[in-house]
């Protein structure tokens, strides 16, 4: 947990300073990043922590860019007021919508939020007296923020910058609490075997809609930020085509990990900028990019960073341990660095392996051959491609081989 | 001393076959009842009835006094009535110990909670005490998917008594396992038994266990009770013997 926090703490800094040194264009596009950062980790609590792939968040995501637009234009023009309600009524949508689709499981889920979405959508194109149907709502104003000690002129780039910062800090904080609690855990739990949850006591669908509300909270709040952001919104941002960005961008920076769909958030937006301002053809380009890293990456981004790191920790304690402590010592760390001790352990088994010949020999070499054998599974492209093969073999339940037991 | 289960009239047809075909059954508190019986002969389609896993076409249940008939899984678990799978079925990505930490939070109604860490929760405690019982502290860490089957297996018993059950039904505890494994496991299960506070339903194959286990059997055949008694009237039982050695039953160990 300590690791992580000091991760969090560093990449704070780093954003804290950053702008300093960019142009005003790049500290708008890093604005963006943190907005859809938040989106895409709003929809990652549904599909990495409970297992559920939304394709609809796209209208929780409007719903909360356009009560906050509204709000705006409204007689008390007040941000943090639109970003509450904004955030509040896209959770409010997402219980109503919930309620109909955690019924279903997988692809089915998925087509339901997404006609579900599709639903919403129509109704902004045709409710042109609110939502100015497919003009959308333009001259959306960034009204200053007094905060008593200073006054912050948020139609500066830089000034909207932090507050966005400020405002998605918070927000992720509070998802990272939410991954960490009781409630977190049952929704992983939901994620692994949803059909045993019931059996425990505990109504799966219930902490899936739970889940699902929450999510809606997170994606409206992304979408109140969007915005004063753009300053203009139109039903675009509630189209199936935005709703598969933060997809994409969950698939690309990771699902694994907590930060994974920013870092992915970040890499598409950022690609999409510099590959567009060099050729029209750039959807082309950044589709076969996204191709690459999910085929060859299919933890993500994050997740191969965070394997890195989890091994280089790993490494510096096999040389000072025993063959027992280094396994231990691999797990550790990747405990600590996340929830992917299963992805862990079958690169762990390689790297241990060594230490495990010289100390215990047979039993244990065995044991970790074995580990290794599983990693390298069916048609594994690549090493990260082959421990999450072996994390997903396992996840079937499958008796696990008798040599595998170390006591 | 009244019925802490009992089903009355208790049918599921599937399509044309008839899998629980009017069972009336009574498990009494404190005792240890082994639900015998050949394959297909309706066992684990009752453990589903009982627990709503499936509802049923006719019949009632009533646990602890009152008819929870109809009542979703859930809601029978926190009546006190928990199982564990013929498939062992586990969270495999989560570790040993969070598997069992997850009922207990479900238990002392925690689950609700989006704040405050379940790594450093007192519960904790508690899920590591239920993982000392079932002989498995030392793996409390490792994800669950890679623990040995058997081991797999007793984590699944220690799930089920963090919810705290009155009743538990244990469907095949010892398939699947190496007999040095099985020795473990009914190791552990005796030892459950003898600390007293929870009656168990087994559903098992391996006769040496249910004779020297069970204070009483309850033989399934096509659906039916064919017969239901301690283990020497069983044993006497004649038409028990023809369903189990003249019959298909008879290359069985």
């Amino acid at each position: 947990m300590a690791p992580t926090s000091r991760v969090g703490i560093a990449l704070l800094g780093a954003a804290a300073i950053l702008p300093l040194g960019l142009r005003e264009f790049h500290v708008h596009l890093l604005t963006e990043i943190l907005i859809l950062g938040l989106f895409a980790v709003g929809f990652n609590l549904l599909f990495g922590y409970t297992g559920l792939l939304s394709f609809g968040q796209a209208a929780y995501f409007a719903a909360g860019a356009y009560v906050c637009a509204l709000w705006l234009k409204g007689p008390w023009p007040s941000l943090p007021i639109g970003l509450v309600l904004g955030a509040l009524l896209a959770g409010a949508a997402a219980l109503v919508v919930g309620w109909l689709c955690v019924r279903r499981d997988e692809i089915y889920f998925a087509m339901v939020t997404l006609a579900c979405a599709q639903l919403i959508y129509v109704a902004i194109w045709r409710w042109r007296t609110v939502t100015g149907g497919s003009d959308g709502i333009g001259g959306i104003p960034r009204p200053a923020l007094d905060l008593g000690v200073a006054a912050l002129d948020l139609s500066r780039t830089l000034h909207f910058y932090y507050f966005t910062l400020a405002v998605v800090t918070a927000a992720l904080y509070v998802l990272w609490r939410i991954t960490r609690s009781p409630f977190g855990l049952a929704l992983r739990a939901v994620r692994d075997n949803h059909r045993r949850v019931d059996y425990l006591g505990l109504p799966m669908r219930r902490y899936r809609l739970a889940a699902f509300a929450v999510s809606g909270v997170f994606c409206g709040l992304a979408g109140a930020l969007f915005a004063p952001y753009q300053g203009t919104i139109t039903p675009a941002v509630a189209d199936w085509l935005w709703s598969a960005e933060p997809v994409m961008m969950t698939l690309l920076g990771g699902p694994g990990v907590f930060l994974g769909p920013v870092l992915g958030a970040a890499v598409i937006t950022l690609l999409k900028d510099f590959v567009a301002s060099a050729t029209e053809y750039w959807p082309l380009i950044v589709g076969t990019v996204v191709v690459l890293l999910v085929l060859f990456l299919p933890g993500g981004a994050g997740g191969a960073v965070r394997d890195a790191v989890a091994r280089r920790l790993a490494a510096g304690r096999v040389e000072t341990g025993s063959a027992a402590s280094s396994r231990a010592a691999g797990l550790d760390a990747g405990r600590a660095v996340g929830t992917g001790a299963a992805v862990l352990d079958a690169s762990n088994g390689v790297g241990a392996g060594a230490a495990v010949l010289e100390g215990s020999g047979g039993v244990g070499a065995r044991a970790a051959l074995l580990e290794a054998g599983t990693g390298v599974g069916p048609g594994a492209p690549g090493l990260e491609a082959g421990s999450s093969v072996g994390a997903r073999v396992e996840g079937t339940a499958a008796p696990a081989p008798p040599g595998r037991r170390s006591r | 001393m009244t019925a802490l289960l009992k089903t009355e009239g208790l049918c599921k047809r599937f399509g044309s076959v008839r899998a629980v075909d009017g069972v009336d059954l009574e498990v009494r508190e404190g005792q240890l009842t082994a639900v015998i019986g050949p394959n297909g002969a309706g066992k684990t389609t009752l453990f589903h009835l009982v627990t709503g896993a499936i509802a049923p076409d006719a019949g009632r249940v009533h646990f602890a006094g009152r008819d929870i008939t109809g009542w979703p899984p859930a809601a029978i678990v926190r009546a006190g009535l928990a199982r564990t799978f013929q498939i062992t079925s586990v969270f495999p990505e989560l570790s040993a110990l969070e598997n069992v930490l997850l009922p207990v939070l479900a238990q002392r109604r925690e689950t609700a909670r989006l704040w405050g860490s379940y790594a450093g929760h007192p519960a904790r405690d508690a899920a590591l005490e239920l993982l000392d019982r079932v002989g498995l502290v030392a793996q409390a860490h490792r994800p669950c998917g890679q623990l040995s089957h058997a081991d797999q297996k007793l984590v699944e018993v220690a799930m089920a008594l963090a919810t705290r059950p009155r009743l538990l039904l244990l469907d095949e505890p010892a398939a699947g396992l190496a007999p040095g494994e099985t020795e473990r496991v009914i190791g552990s299960l005796r030892d459950m038994v003898a600390a007293g506070g929870v009656t168990v339903v087994l559903i098992e194959h391996d006769m040496d266990i249910v004779f020297s286990m069970a204070d009483r059997i309850v033989v399934l055949h096509q659906g039916r009770v064919l017969a239901d008694g301690t283990p020497s009237e069983i044993r006497a039982n004649p038409a028990v013997k023809e369903v189990y050695l003249g019959g298909t039953f008879a290359g069985r160990p």
